[in-house]
């Protein structure tokens, strides 16, 4: 065994030919194995890394050590795999050593910020929408266990991406068959599991192609995401600290709360290397409720900024933070969440500030038509002490009668409407900065939405946390065209609407609502405790789904008219019972 | 709205789509959830797509298929690694999770996150 | 007086409510894989656990009757070990493994043959190597249960690496079947394969048939006459395309195969009664569970009748036919009256099942 890894020069095909060999006939290789294997692979210079890890991963006489340097990843999937080592691998690293390889690794084997721009909404713990649309039986194969922003987040050879399938194969036998169909399990002579009537199987899917489900996404995987590529060998090159020293405009979103907008201060820090801290203040626009907070961040591969909040000493960090550092130092943009399945959260774009003023938003998303005195308040930052309603340029319609106060980060106005302004977005310029679609301005709000349209919350308080769910209830208008969903409609912000549930009636006898939790008046839905109800008919667990119905009463309507609606589906359901929360990433 | 209930998706965004002809600002579902395939139930990201009979839905998207309650099942679960992101499994992650336990049923306060690694 | 009276006959007629009849499901034994290691003995005809067999091996998993009777073949939860009890001594008599150092070989499927000389195992090696695992494909061996060593590995048939054998012995042990929509034949002497027999294509305009062997857990033939199979198959004409399921009673060794249509195709399993005159079924959709009757004879589906299940249950027949016993994980297994498919009660144990169960008559066949 020693002698076989010892002598693999160049290449670690070597190690799994006796699975080649055993296959039916595959189809044929876009390159030729041995001679290509040979180039390839990132040699690891770090001795942290060396250490923790070469008893194993033997280097070779150009310092790539076996599977580590064929492989790059976001500083997530690192951790994971550092955490496999221990948990199924047992390996012993003391969690600062593991740390550094974390880092060192995210750094030489990342990727670059264009391969990692689509994969955010993984590192950031979105619940979002997400097809893959390389190919649809890849996708379909992972997403059946796990979300697919997990494997959009690495890159390997073509011999890595079938030992990640191996591994996969190994640690979770049944993975072949029911419960992750890895393999077709059929062919004449065989039966499959369950009783249920019979279904035929043959050889192949009928198109000719005759691989398994499995070594089809291999092959997909090796081509669409191998491990070489001209934006990393770019950014490989480019790749340094970035200078984030200063003074930053914090202008962001939470669900369910609105808009906020603060700023705040970014410091280097000495004891870790690409080290950071922020220390500053927002204020929720629509409350006027201000937070204080102080975080320390790492960022990884020259634009990763993964931080944790550090408002005391030994804050377990409680909030964490990914964001997207742009390459030009002005922007940092991302998600600071928190949850004990990081619901909770909050859109957040940095925006470096210097001794210019700069206009980050409003606290009010939209301004009504044929309207006088609405009061508007500006945030920003170095905004002037002096400002006359001239100043202040809204476009077309929209002309600001008085200035309420001015200070350096809020400016507050009063604003009139023409009758006959046009419905659309404006941009708002004051002091030479100009924020883009600062307001949108509408005549009639047409409908709500209630946002997020296929929500989900898990049951818990017992033996494992609840996942709590926010919703929002957003106005909209038809637009120009005055017709209902079409690319003109506008987005008029977040209204309070009167929240309520009511039974979706899945099956005839649906009596979800008794059981899943309750949705409070600021659209916040707490679910139900976990464990079989005895109280509910087969000892059921309290799930089920339900729609959330947000109900609006637009300002100045008629008394007597009917509110406008808006619903979506929330699913309710089992807690996981698995925590893989990234415990290491930003530490 | 009248006396014809919708029995399905299908029907339901037929009754939610003449509501928004008639009334003008109740949208359908339908709309919001474009980037799904037509006629396709929505599964939040990371939930298991496997539907035996599925862990946070069952294959029609809703909750009516799963099994009653989960903790019958759970060892069974458990045992044959079926949900490896969802619910530890005995042969890696986890080979005790269920030693405090005979009867989940029973015993379910018994269970404890696990945090692999 | 009269207050004796009425006491008197309030009290028979509360001694008569309870000598009501209670519906038995038969005077067999059931055997049932349970946490954390053992199985339990219950008494069919009082319901009661009567003992448990602890096991050596762990937690069982796969839980397999003699074609004699007399022992279990058990996998357990690691799929590497397996376990032999005896029954009437209630004790383990053999236990073994493949795995050796860090090749693990996981036993999917183990089936011995009739005289348990040796059986027949369908494995899959994964190996640990110090950065890498190796996952080895999909191999059938003959095992010798007295030496514990492999006897041969047979090849696959055509070549073709298969991910599941339903395999059974003929009842002389010279032919083992690989049973599936092709039946594929071996003698037992060289493991040659010595027939094939397509049920895929029965006959000319009957179109395409496919079969189902086994529900969860694996084949149960303990109502089947020796050497025959009765299950359930599907059928799709080649002129309307309409898919129809039917009855397949097969008889091995003869390689001749009865079958009847019944009516539409759905998802309904199969189970074989022990007058083998009847046929129950479960229908399993979301919000709707119906209990099915096949009668046999008439080659009908003669009832379907609508309950209150749930998801993920499993259907097996009581011993003498009169009850049928709804399971499938979980500590409960309720008894429900075949002929009327009222619920009449639950039994408990004390701990989770984790494999299928036996219910093992007492007379032999």
């Amino acid at each position: 065994m020693r002698a076989r890894i010892a002598g693999i020069a160049g290449g670690i095909a070597i190690a799994v030919l006796p699975l080649v060999a055993a296959q039916p006939p595959q189809p044929p290789q876009g390159r030729r194995p041995n001679a290509a294997a040979a180039d390839e692979g990132i040699p690891i210079t770090d001795p942290d890394v060396r250490l923790a890890c070469g008893s194993c991963h033997v280097a070779d006489d150009k310092g790539r050590m076996t599977r580590i340097s064929y492989r790059r990843a976001t500083p997530e999937n690192w951790e994971l795999t550092i955490r496999r080592m221990i948990s199924l691998n047992h390996v012993t690293i003391a969690p600062e050593v593991a740390r550094k390889v974390i880092k060192s690794l995210s750094d030489s084997n990342g990727l670059a910020p264009e391969e990692a721009r689509p994969t955010m909404f993984e590192a950031e713990r979105r619940l979002v929408d997400y097809t893959y649309a390389g190919d649809k039986d890849t996708h379909d194969l992972c997403n059946k266990c796990h979300s697919m922003g997990r494997v959009i987040s690495e890159r390997r050879t073509k011999e890595e991406w079938a030992g990640l399938l191996s591994m996969h194969r190994y640690f979770y036998p049944g993975i072949d068959g029911a419960s992750g169909g890895f393999r077709r399990g059929g062919g004449g002579g065989g039966g499959g599991r369950g009783g249920n009537a019979a279904q035929g199987r043959g050889a192949g899917d009928g198109r000719g192609d005759n691989r398994q489900p499995y070594e089809r996404a291999q092959d997909h995987l090796a081509s669409a995401f191998p491990l070489m590529s001209p934006e990393w060998a770019s950014w490989s090159a480019a790749m340094r600290t970035p200078k984030l020293a200063g003074r930053w405009a914090i202008a962001g979103y939470q669900r369910g709360k609105g808009p906020i907008f603060g700023e705040l201060q970014i410091t280097e820090r000495s004891d870790t290397p690409d080290g950071f801290a922020t220390d500053g203040k927002f204020t929720y626009a629509r409350t006027g409720d201000s937070v204080s907070r102080k975080s320390r961040a790492i960022v990884y591969t020259g634009f990763q900024w993964r931080a944790r909040s550090a408002d005391g000493a030994d804050d377990p960090g409680t909030w964490r933070e990914v964001a997207f550092i742009e390459r030009s130092g002005q922007e940092i943009k991302g998600r600071w969440f928190t949850g004990p399945y990081d619901e909770t959260g909050i859109d957040v774009t940095l925006r470096r500030v210097s001794a210019d003023a700069v206009v980050t938003g409003t606290d009010v998303a939209s301004l009504k038509t044929a309207s006088s005195g609405q009061r508007v308040r500006i945030f920003g930052a170095n905004l002037p002490a002096r400002v006359a309603p001239a100043d202040v340029d809204f476009g077309q319609g929209v002309k600001v009668a008085r200035i309420a106060s001015t200070t350096p980060d809020v400016l507050t106005v009063e604003v009139d409407v023409a009758s006959d302004a046009r419905i659309g977005p404006r941009d708002l310029s004051l002091a030479g900065s100009t924020k883009s679609a600062a307001v949108v301005v509408y005549s009639k709000i047409d409908g709500i939405k209630v946002e997020p349209q296929a929500g989900m919350a898990r049951l818990g308080g017992a033996a494992f946390p609840k996942r709590v769910e926010q919703f929002e209830a957003r106005a909209f208008s038809n637009g120009p065209d005055g017709k209902p969903n079409t690319a003109d409609d506008l987005d008029l912000g977040i209204v309070n609407a009167f929240w309520s549930l009511e039974e979706y009636t899945a099956t005839f006898h649906d009596d979800d609502i008794r059981f899943v939790g309750q949705l409070n008046e600021a659209g916040l839905f707490t679910p139900n405790i976990d464990g079989p109800n005895p109280n509910r008919s087969g000892n059921r667990n309290n799930v089920g789904d339900v729609w959330v119905v947000g109900a609006y009463v637009p300002p100045g309507s008629d008394p007597s008219a009917k509110p406008i609606r808006g619903r979506a589906h929330l699913l309710v359901t089992v807690p996981l019972y698995m925590d893989w929360d990234y415990r290491e990433v930003g530490r | 709205m009248t006396h014809l209930k919708p029995i399905n998706q299908k029907a339901n965004r037929v009754v939610d789509h003449v509501k928004a002809e008639a009334e003008g600002p109740v949208k359908a579902d339908v709309v919001a959830l474009q980037q799904t395939t037509p006629q396709q139930p929505h599964f939040p990201l990371g939930c298991s797509l496997v539907f035996s009979p599925g862990w946070e839905a069952d294959s029609t998207g809703g909750t009516a298929g799963l099994c009653q309650p989960v903790e019958r099942d759970i060892f069974d679960c458990h045992i044959g690694c079926f949900w490896p992101a969802q619910v530890p499994d005995q042969l890696n992650h986890a080979p005790d999770w269920t030693a405090k336990c005979a009867s989940a049923q029973k015993d379910w306060r018994k269970l404890d996150l696990v945090f692999p690694g | 007086m009269r207050t004796l009276l009425c006491l008197l006959l309030a009290s028979v007629a509360l001694g008569a409510q309870q000598q009501a009849p209670r519906i038995s499901g038969g005077n067999g034994v059931f055997y049932i894989g349970g946490y954390p290691n053992l199985i339990w003995i219950m008494d069919e005809t009082t319901e009661k656990v009567t003992g448990t067999i602890q096991l050596k091996t762990g937690i069982p998993r796969r839980m397999q009757l003699s074609r004699d009777r007399t022992r279990f073949y058990i996998i357990d939860a690691t799929a590497e070990k397996a376990e032999v009890v005896d029954i009437a001594s209630k004790s383990t008599i053999d236990t073994f493994t493949l795995t050796e150092g860090n090749k693990r070989i996981r036993i999917n499927s183990l089936e011995p043959d009739p005289t348990n000389r040796y059986a027949i195992l369908l494995t899959r090696s994964g190996t640990k190597l110090r950065d890498r695992v190796e996952v080895g494909p999909a191999t059938l061996l003959q095992y010798d249960l007295k030496e514990h060593k492999v006897m041969r590995t047979i090849p696959w048939p055509d070549g073709e690496e298969r991910d599941n054998a339903n395999l059974t012995f003929s009842p002389d042990g010279k032919l083992l079947y690989f049973l599936g929509n092709e039946i594929l034949i071996f003698e037992t002497e060289n493991f040659t394969q010595v027939d094939r027999w397509d049920l895929s294509n029965l006959e000319e305009g009957l179109g395409q048939v496919s079969l189902s062997f086994g529900g969860f857990g694996g084949l149960d033939l303990t109502n089947d006459e020796p050497g025959f199979l009765t299950t359930a198959m599907t059928v799709e004409d080649p002129v309307q395309h309409r898919r129809m399921m039917g009855v397949a009673r097969i008889n091995l060794t003869k390689k001749d195969l009865e079958f009847y249509t019944i009516g539409p195709a759905g998802g309904v399993n199969f189970v074989l009664a022990p007058d083998r005159k009847h046929g129950y079924g479960l229908e399993s959709a979301v919000d709707r569970y119906q209990f099915w009757t096949f009668d046999l004879d008439q080659r009908r589906v003669t009832s379907r009748t609508e309950f209150a299940g749930r998801p993920r249950m499993s259907l097996k027949t009581s011993s003498n036919g009169r009850l049928l016993y709804i399971y499938n994980a979980g500590a409960t297994i309720d008894m429900y009256d075949a002929a009327t498919y009222k619920y009449l009660r639950t039994v408990t144990l004390d701990g989770d099942m984790t494999t299928q169960f036996y219910v093992v008559p007492r007379t032999r066949p």
